[in-house]
């Protein structure tokens, strides 16, 4: 008899258990959903969902605008944790060209002692093994170096593509030159690359890595001053993930196909509606469709762009209208993407199962509980 | 009168409570995996050579997170010039204004994390690694096996615009979906999840 007691309690216990862990998440879920606003409406005003009352307009503007800008906060502080990682790995790859410059460079000062010292050579037999020695060691890296260059003839962009592209990402003319020279002394652009280091143009006369050209031509490229900052972010992450060396592999074999590359990001970045980072944007993502009108009522200039068709209606689910609105748009999504509008739960199937062990075990036990009596 | 009590009855639905905790459990963020899931052509199947000619996704497979469709829906651009989303939990929606899978340049995916309280096509994204292997079904017939490079969280505010839809020299991937701390005011998520991938083989 104690035994089966203990049976059903720990039974009882295990599926209220789960049954609590299983039903929390749905009381809180409904919790959060509120009733309809048609009362609020009559007064002139909206219900607001989650404080359960009704409030005014510019009350309901001034609510999410605050939440813009708490959001926008913690993103800038998220931003620069991002962009203090992308700037470490630049940063890295640049000492890593800097540190084969310099070997490369040791080593062809000390190739010409070999060649114009021969008397050193002769009277000094372990000087001369350790020099011939390096002078082979520079000879073979120097081939190893122009054999990875070799790509570089086999670009997919043509020369005069290339000099069109790299026109087009910095206003400088430089025609007739190899692309590598005309990398060259270009002026400075007006982009806001935050706390990445512009690497200088390399001695050798071609960059290495992607990362640094990247960064370099980002650093030449001018936009209209109020996207210098937006569009500036954007080139320093996208430099930040390209690889650290040109391999057709990754897509990016020589430096045409990464001009010609930064070219078409540059064009849609200048044509992109960036977000505003200090906190006054507000998305259709961010707010609900009562806060998105009251937003666009409160300023019919629609500074938010909540109403790209200009129909009156804010942040509307009618796809056919967005062809509309965007059929000539020429940059990217703006912002983020608003996949997701419920807290986390369980899956679907174990709430199922949980609620059928859950009767399970209670309809067994009043039933033994009957018997009993 | 007292029959004779049955305690396996008791025991099996203990179990099964059991099981679901652990299924609950083993489902939800952060559950661990180890190795990662590839996909294979069909017997007889002719390979193709990347890049590929344009051609809309009708299908996804990622059997990592157990995900099947047989179709995928055409997303534009929202009245603020944000991404549409599918207007459902389940379905999964291709940036049709964006690369097609196979083609150079990153072909863009995206599809809920949760919906109206529902699970979304997308809930288990966080759950693939670098190796885990992408199948896009094609219109024209063929097939891209993509492979998962990395996985990263962003903020929506700080969104990589670039990263994720700028040029690519090769043809690539991106999923994306919601992810991070839930904003119960906004009713949405703060951070986005973004798988990036690279084609590897295709085949028809």
């Amino acid at each position: 008899m104690r035994t089966g007691r203990g049976t059903r309690s720990a039974a009882v216990l295990m599926a209220g258990l789960v049954g609590a862990a299983v039903i929390a998440p749905g009381v809180a879920s409904a919790q959060e959903s509120g009733p309809s606003s048609a009362s609020c409406a009559a007064q002139g005003e909206i219900f607001d969902a989650d404080s359960g009352s009704c409030v005014s307009p510019q009350e309901m503007v001034a609510q999410a605008q605050a939440r813009a800008q708490a959001a926008a906060e913690r993103a800038r502080a998220r931003a620069k944790a991002a962009a203090e990682q992308a700037q470490a790995r630049v940063q890295a790859a640049q000492e890593k060209a800097r540190a084969a410059q310099e070997k490369a460079r040791e080593a062809a000062a000390a190739a010409p002692v070999t060649t114009t010292t021969p008397d050193t050579a002769t009277t000094t037999g372990a000087s001369s093994t350790e020099a011939t020695t390096d002078s082979s060691t520079t000879t073979t890296t120097t081939t190893t170096d122009s054999e990875q260059d070799a790509p570089a003839t086999r670009s997919t962009v043509s020369a005069e593509d290339a000099a069109a592209a790299l026109q087009n990402l910095t206003g400088t003319v430089r025609s007739g030159l190899p692309i590598d020279e005309a990398l060259k002394d270009l002026p400075r652009g007006n982009l806001e690359l935050g706390d990445v280091t512009i690497p200088d143009f390399p001695e050798s006369g071609s960059f290495s890595s992607p990362r640094d050209a990247c960064v370099y031509l980002a650093s030449k490229v001018s936009v209209d001053d109020a996207d210098a900052d937006a569009v500036g972010t954007q080139f320093a992450s996208f430099c930040g993930a390209l690889p650290d060396s040109f391999d057709p592999a990754t897509g990016y074999g020589t430096l045409p196909d990464l001009v010609a590359a930064l070219d078409r990001l540059c064009h849609g970045l200048k044509h992109t509606k960036h977000h505003d980072w200090h906190g006054r944007d507000i998305d259709c993502g961010d707010v609900t469709a009562d806060e998105a009108q009251a937003t666009y009522e409160a300023d019919r200039s629609d500074p938010n762009n909540l109403d790209g068709d200009d129909d009156g209606r804010a942040c509307e689910w009618n796809p056919d209208d967005y062809e509309t609105v965007a059929a000539h748009y020429e940059g990217y999504p703006q912002g983020g993407v608003a996949t997701g509008d419920s807290q986390p739960g369980v899956p679907a199937g174990a709430v199922a199962l949980a609620g059928l062990a859950l009767a399970g075990v209670a309809g067994t036990t009043r039933r033994r509980e009957r018997e009993d009596a | 009168m007292t029959r004779t009590r049955s305690p396996l009855l008791i025991w099996v639905l203990a179990i099964v409570a059991a099981a679901v905790t652990l299924t609950v459990l083993m489902t939800g963020p952060g559950s661990a995996r180890t190795g990662t899931t590839t996909v294979s052509a069909p017997a007889g199947a002719a390979v193709e050579s990347l890049p590929l000619a344009a051609s809309a996704p009708t299908g996804i497979e990622i059997p990592a997170i157990g995900l099947t469709r047989d179709s995928v829906m055409k997303l534009g651009y929202n009245e603020d010039l944000s991404l549409q989303v599918p207007p459902d939990a389940a379905t999964v929606g291709w940036f049709s204004r964006g690369a097609a899978p196979g083609t150079n340049g990153p072909a863009v995916f995206a599809s809920h994390v949760n919906y109206h309280g529902a699970e979304g096509g997308f809930a288990h994204l966080d759950d693939l690694t670098a190796g885990d292997q992408i199948l896009v079904h094609r219109a024209d017939g063929s097939s891209v096996a993509f492979v998962v490079d990395r996985v990263e969280q962003a903020s929506k505010q700080a969104f990589p615009t670039a990263q994720v839809y700028g040029p690519t020299g090769d043809a690539q991937i991106r999923l994306i979906t919601c992810g991070g701390q839930f904003d119960a005011d906004r009713r949405s998520y703060e951070d986005n999840v973004i798988v990036f991938g690279h084609a590897e083989r295709a085949w028809r």
